[in-house]
């Protein structure tokens, strides 16, 4: 079954996320802030991060994504973002962030799992 | 380039308006000026003819001439000249004019009795005009010129008492003194200079009084907008605080409610699937603040080429499931795609827009009613109508709706929960592609027991 790493510094959507996607039968490892995440990231080689942007952290989700995609490691990214496109709160035009999809928090379980199982086909 | 803008002035549109403006007024007040010439020159040659020589005629004419050829070249070059305050710009190019103009009238007034001439007068109007648009110090120069010019005149004129020199008058139109009178003439270079001086220092003042008041307001306004930014960033600082527990208690309940934790009970289901519903209008108030606040942070809109009806059919099948659950039909009529081809704004913000109105018909709907979108073309302008049957606007509350947090007084008794925010990001949305929006109720499709609302939305069709 897919290993699936999580990272985001909220440790409720932690657990909402893990809970749902155990209960479709996913692995799930999980890191809380961006240095963990790159690190379980090298070690498990998930099939699929989910990230949140973490604006809070110095070096936030998308500079872990960017530092991913320098490294060549192409695993699909779906980034969680507490704020919508619409809104263009971090989405300068032009900026490339380098994942596969988005996501506006909150997101529903079955928004979830259709997203996960889009990446991973 | 001689520097003769002021500092403050530099990145002040405004400013620069202004002079280009005043530029443009001068060059055609000077072909009026021109015209006039011309009559006088006409009039006195034929109606005066014995007190005018040929010579002046001639010379006149050179002087007329001469004007009409200048103003036809600072003309042509009036919209090429920049706004660079470092280099030649339009506030030199009124400086030239003002030159050019003060040599015209200068020979003028020679050929034409020299300081007895009346022409003379227009020496002072041209002082006035130049002391409310150049700084001092060039004013003051000029004036200094213009002065030791009309001391030139006035020496001529004491030569030409004794036939040194040969004197221009139009005598038979003015009465000159026939003896030499240095005492008049030194009278006249008095009061004239201290005329001179006296109309620039006043006008100067007042035109500097003017500067200085505008760059206060320019300033209290940048003040404004630096605070406005600094306020909108802090909403959206905390919106977004406000927005991050809220979100992990939306997923929470999801996962309570959709027995990820195991089964609940009717009953606390009930509560839950209210209590998501509380939720869900508390996000979504949030993102309308946050979308306000963006707005009103953004510089710009893009500007891209649109499809209406895409634009309409993506936003109907976002609301599609919602207007399903109360029966609601939501139809739009069919226009011609072409005639809308031209159609440029922001995709994301004015769908949005769309959405909000579609999504306010679907919620103030009742069941089993209808929301009727059309789109028309009138000149250069679309209009989009959103119309529906729902409870409507009181009339007297209408033109409140746009304000942030307003909600009718019928809606809020009728217990339709909401925030009130999504109709002033439509408003904002609108207003930031240069439309309008209008509100009508009861709508066309209204009647007596559900009056109905109906949105127009008047868009350029080039934004």
């Amino acid at each position: 079954m897919s290993l699936i790493a999580i990272i985001d510094d909220d440790p409720d959507i932690i657990e909402a996320t893990s809970l749902v996607l155990n209960a479709k039968g996913y692995e799930v490892v999980t890191a809380n802030n961006p240095v963990d995440g790159y690190t379980i990231i090298k070690e498990k080689k998930p099939d699929l991060i989910i990230l949140d942007v973490m604006m809070d952290e110095p070096d936030d989700g998308f500079f872990l994504a960017q530092k991913l995609r320098r490294e060549k490691i192409d695993i699909p990214i779906l980034m969680y973002t507490s704020v919508s496109k619409a809104v263009g709160f971090e989405f300068g035009e032009g900026e490339l962030v380098p994942v596969n999809d988005f996501v506006e928090k909150p997101i529903s379980p079955e928004q979830l799992v259709q997203k996960v199982e889009n990446l991973l086909i | 380039m001689f520097r003769i803008v002021p500092e403050w002035a530099y990145n002040y549109q405004g400013f620069w308006d202004a002079v280009k403006f005043r530029n443009i007024w001068f060059i055609k007040l000077r072909y009026f000026a021109v015209f006039l010439l011309f009559c006088f020159l006409t009039i006195i040659s034929y109606y005066f003819s014995n007190s005018i020589s040929s010579y002046q005629k001639s010379f006149i004419l050179k002087i007329i001439l001469a004007i009409l050829f200048y103003n036809v070249i600072l003309h042509y070059f009036s919209d090429k000249i920049k706004s660079k305050p470092k280099r030649f710009n339009c506030l030199h190019y009124s400086l030239l004019q003002m030159v050019l103009d003060l040599a015209a009238l200068l020979s003028l007034v020679y050929i034409t009795g020299g300081i007895e001439s009346p022409f003379y007068l227009f020496f002072i109007f041209h002082m006035i005009i130049g002391s409310l648009i150049l700084p001092g110090r060039v004013v003051y120069l000029l004036a200094l010129g213009v002065i030791s010019g009309y001391s030139l005149m006035a020496f001529l004129q004491f030569l030409q008492f004794f036939n040194f020199i040969e004197s221009h008058l139009i005598s038979e139109l003015i009465q000159y003194s026939k003896t030499p009178n240095i005492l008049y003439i030194s009278y006249e270079l008095i009061i004239f200079s201290f005329m001179i001086i006296t109309s620039v220092f006043l006008a100067n003042h007042i035109a500097h009084n003017l500067y200085k008041r505008e760059m206060e307001l320019k300033h209290a306004l940048d003040l404004i907008k630096e605070n406005e930014i600094a306020k909108q960033k802090y909403i959206m600082g905390l919106v977004h605080e406000i927005k991050t527990p809220i979100s992990a208690v939306r997923t929470m309940l999801d996962l309570i409610i959709e027995n990820f934790l195991g089964p609940v009970s009717d009953e606390v289901g009930k509560k839950l699937l209210q209590s998501r519903k509380r939720t869900n209008e508390t996000i979504s108030l949030i993102n309308n603040v946050l979308r306000i606040s963006k707005l009103k942070l953004l510089e710009d809109v893009s500007k891209e080429n649109l499809f209406l009806k895409e634009l309409i059919d993506n936003v109907i099948e976002i609301i599609g499931p919602e207007a399903s659950e109360k029966n609601i039909k939501i139809s739009l009529i069919e226009f011609d795609e072409k005639e809308f081809s031209e159609l440029t704004g922001d995709k994301i913000l004015l769908e949005l827009a769309i959405s909000n109105l579609v999504n306010n018909a679907v919620k103030y709907g009742n069941d089993n009613g209808r929301v009727i979108i059309d789109a028309s073309r009138n000149g250069d302008f679309i209009n989009l109508n959103v119309a529906d049957d729902g409870v409507g606007i009181p009339g007297d509350e209408i033109h409140n709706i746009f304000n942030q947090f307003y909600r009718a007084s019928n809606i809020k008794k009728k217990n339709k929960e909401g925030a009130g925010m999504g109709l002033s990001v439509v408003s904002e949305i609108i207003k930031r592609h240069g439309g309008e929006i209008k509100v009508v109720s009861p709508s066309k499709i209204g009647n007596t027991d559900s009056p109905g609302t109906q949105f127009t939305v008047i868009l350029p069709i080039h934004f």
